[in-house]
């Protein structure tokens, strides 16, 4: 009994943690001073631009899970349906297998609510996600989590159709 | 491309009858404003701006005003910036008179001349206002929008907010920089994209001294919230802790920026302290807890937060600590926006879809808007307008309501995806 407590406790410490392994940046919590860009890259609009153009959008991670690595979500919910628990332990399998592997898993929401709110409501959706694989024995510091909120919708739209594929949790690498 | 879109609403008022065919859609009862004549100024014919234009589409815009169509003023009544013939002009039921000139006094100098003439009753004649202006060719839209900002606080005794400037974010599908963070004139006039970027930007929040911008940026994969200076570019990192890094709020008095970090467990609200230079935990709550903003007077904090069960508005008082519900009605209530002048806030609330309204301080929500996928709604600083993020004819972009629900416009846009309107502070005097 008193183990079966302990280990929900440790979970959710760990998952508590969990963020605290996502990023290398995490050191760098206070503020800068002065610009963290030495050379500005203004455009020709005289624009700041930032990030890498050469970055691919797409799933980087291995070939047998490509495809079946997506959790769908329920509106207003960040609860797993069976139907999607194979998908997790899919690569729950693939990260105990290489202990080197990290899975980023990433929140995201249909646009009903507003932005920020979604930000809030996406992270949920991956903590649950990212709580399951703990619990199927993942090591948590081969689990990092982002959420997108209504950002990065998978398919445009403005109807349940588009909703329900864009409320989802994905498992990149 | 966002202007030519604000500039048709200028046009309309200018040439209803003459062009029918113009994608604007007003949607609010625009004739419940005070009756107005704006005749078109006698300009210099170097000055190809139509000022009384700009006056005119600026006025409608707060709602309180309903600018009679340049094309059914009566002709030859107005003569060089002079009322030639009051009656007619009074007989149109219009309240005042706007007439004015625009003459050349030097090189690229012009001076911008306007008198403002009551119509009815004891004001019949009487001159209301009577002001003057240099301007050259390059900033006579200012000029313009200064005229508006004098003829909007002899009518209301409240400040104007016509110069002020937004912040916004574009998306274009395909660029290399999809996702950029443009400022623009209050009317989408001299876009200036401030940062360009592969991945979302979001919640812009200008600094009260209108020059710098706090955003968040997921430019290196993960949140982190920057803070910007929109005319050198260069920038600081405020915020990359683990986890969020959302929701930047610039308190009024300046001191002070609020954000939403998740890095002690769950979404909860901080701000920084400029002149302390450090992080100070406000909310401590198991469930989510974001979207802070200030109250007017930067004593208190709005967020939105579930600790009630479903999201709703609360208030942090800094001086008690105390922190108390303030919305009880509607299945939802985010994004809460303090109304300047006012103890009544702009919300997002969940009525048949999501909606912007208006929560006065008894607590009674009343409805601004009819649209059903309404989110971040912004004030501007007169409390008379609220310009937000919706879903038009299949495309997100901006619209305008009035405070008082009076006016409504959809400003679609042409050239991209339009979210995260942040209507910048009240400078000039």
């Amino acid at each position: 009994m008193f183990k079966k407590y302990l280990s929900i406790l440790l979970c959710s410490v760990a998952i508590c943690s969990l963020t605290a392994c996502s990023t290398s940046d995490d050191s760098s919590a206070m503020v800068e001073d002065g610009s963290s860009d030495a050379a500005l890259g203004l455009d020709a609009d005289g624009a700041l631009t930032v990030g890498d153009p050469n970055a691919r959008d797409g799933f980087n991670g291995p070939a047998e899970l490509q495809g079946n690595n997506t959790v769908y979500f329920a509106y207003n919910s960040e609860n797993i349906q069976d139907q999607y628990l194979g998908v997790m332990q899919a690569h729950a399998q693939y990260l105990k297998k290489n202990p080197d592997a990290r899975v980023i898993i990433e929140g995201h929401t249909d646009e009903r609510g507003t932005p920020e709110y979604n930000i809030a409501l996406g992270e949920r959706r991956a903590r649950s996600v990212a709580r399951y694989m703990q619990n199927l024995g993942v090591d948590v510091n081969q689990l990092s989590i982002v959420s997108y909120g209504e950002e990065k919708p998978a398919v445009d739209g403005h109807n349940e159709g588009a909703w329900s594929k864009n409320r989802r949790a994905v498992l990149n690498y | 491309m966002l202007k030519r879109f604000f500039a048709s609403i200028a046009f309309l008022l200018a040439a209803t009858t003459a062009n029918a065919d113009l994608q604007i859609e007003i949607t609010g009862g625009i004739n419940e404003g005070h009756k107005i004549a704006v005749y078109p100024f006698t300009q210099n014919p170097a000055v190809k701006l139509d000022v009384a234009s700009v006056v005119s589409a600026d006025l409608m815009r707060s709602g309180k005003f309903s600018p009679i169509a340049a094309s059914a003023l009566p002709q030859g009544a107005v003569a060089n910036g002079s009322v030639t013939n009051l009656d007619a002009v009074a007989a149109t039921g219009a309240e005042v008179v706007v007439s004015g000139i625009v003459n050349e006094v030097g090189a690229n100098n012009y001076n911008v001349e306007f008198v403002v003439t009551g119509l009815q009753g004891a004001n019949k004649g009487k001159v209301l206002a009577h002001f003057k202006g240099n301007s050259s060719v390059a900033t006579m839209r200012q000029a313009a929008h200064r005229v508006s900002d004098r003829v909007y606080e002899v009518f209301t005794g409240q400040k104007g907010c016509f110069r002020t400037r937004i912040a916004y974010v574009v998306y274009k599908k395909g660029a290399a920089f999809p996702y950029q963070l443009m400022t623009a004139d209050y009317d989408g006039y001299n876009e200036t994209p401030v940062v360009k970027s592969t991945q979302p930007v979001m919640t812009p929040a200008w600094s009260p001294d209108g020059k710098r911008l706090a955003y968040v940026s997921f430019e290196k994969r993960t949140p982190a919230i920057f803070v910007q200076d929109i005319y050198s570019k260069k920038r600081t990192k405020l915020s990359s802790f683990s986890g969020l890094n959302s929701s930047p709020s610039w308190s009024p008095d300046g001191s002070k920026i609020a954000m939403t970090l998740s890095k002690d467990g769950q979404p909860d609200i901080y701000y920084y302290d400029l002149n302390a230079s450090k992080f100070v935990r406000v909310t401590a709550n198991r469930a989510i807890d974001t979207e802070p903003t200030w109250a007017p007077d930067s004593k208190a904090l709005y967020f939105t937060s579930e600790r009630g069960g479903k999201a709703q508005i609360y208030k942090f008082d800094f001086a008690t600590s105390k922190t108390e519900r303030v919305t009880y009605q509607g299945a939802r209530n985010l994004s809460a926006k303090s109304i300047p002048g006012t103890n009544s806030l702009i919300v997002i609330t969940q009525v048949n879809g999501f909606r912007v309204a208006r929560v006065d301080a008894d607590g009674s929500i009343y409805m601004l808007t009819t649209s059903s996928l309404d989110e971040s709604p912004s004030v501007a600083p007169n409390g008379s307008m609220v310009i937000y993020s919706t879903v038009y004819q299949g495309r997100k972009g901006l619209a305008l309501v009035s405070a008082d629900g009076r006016f409504k416009a959809n400003l679609p846009s042409s050239s991209g995806e339009i979210s995260a309107p942040a209507w910048g502070p009240l400078l000039s005097k």
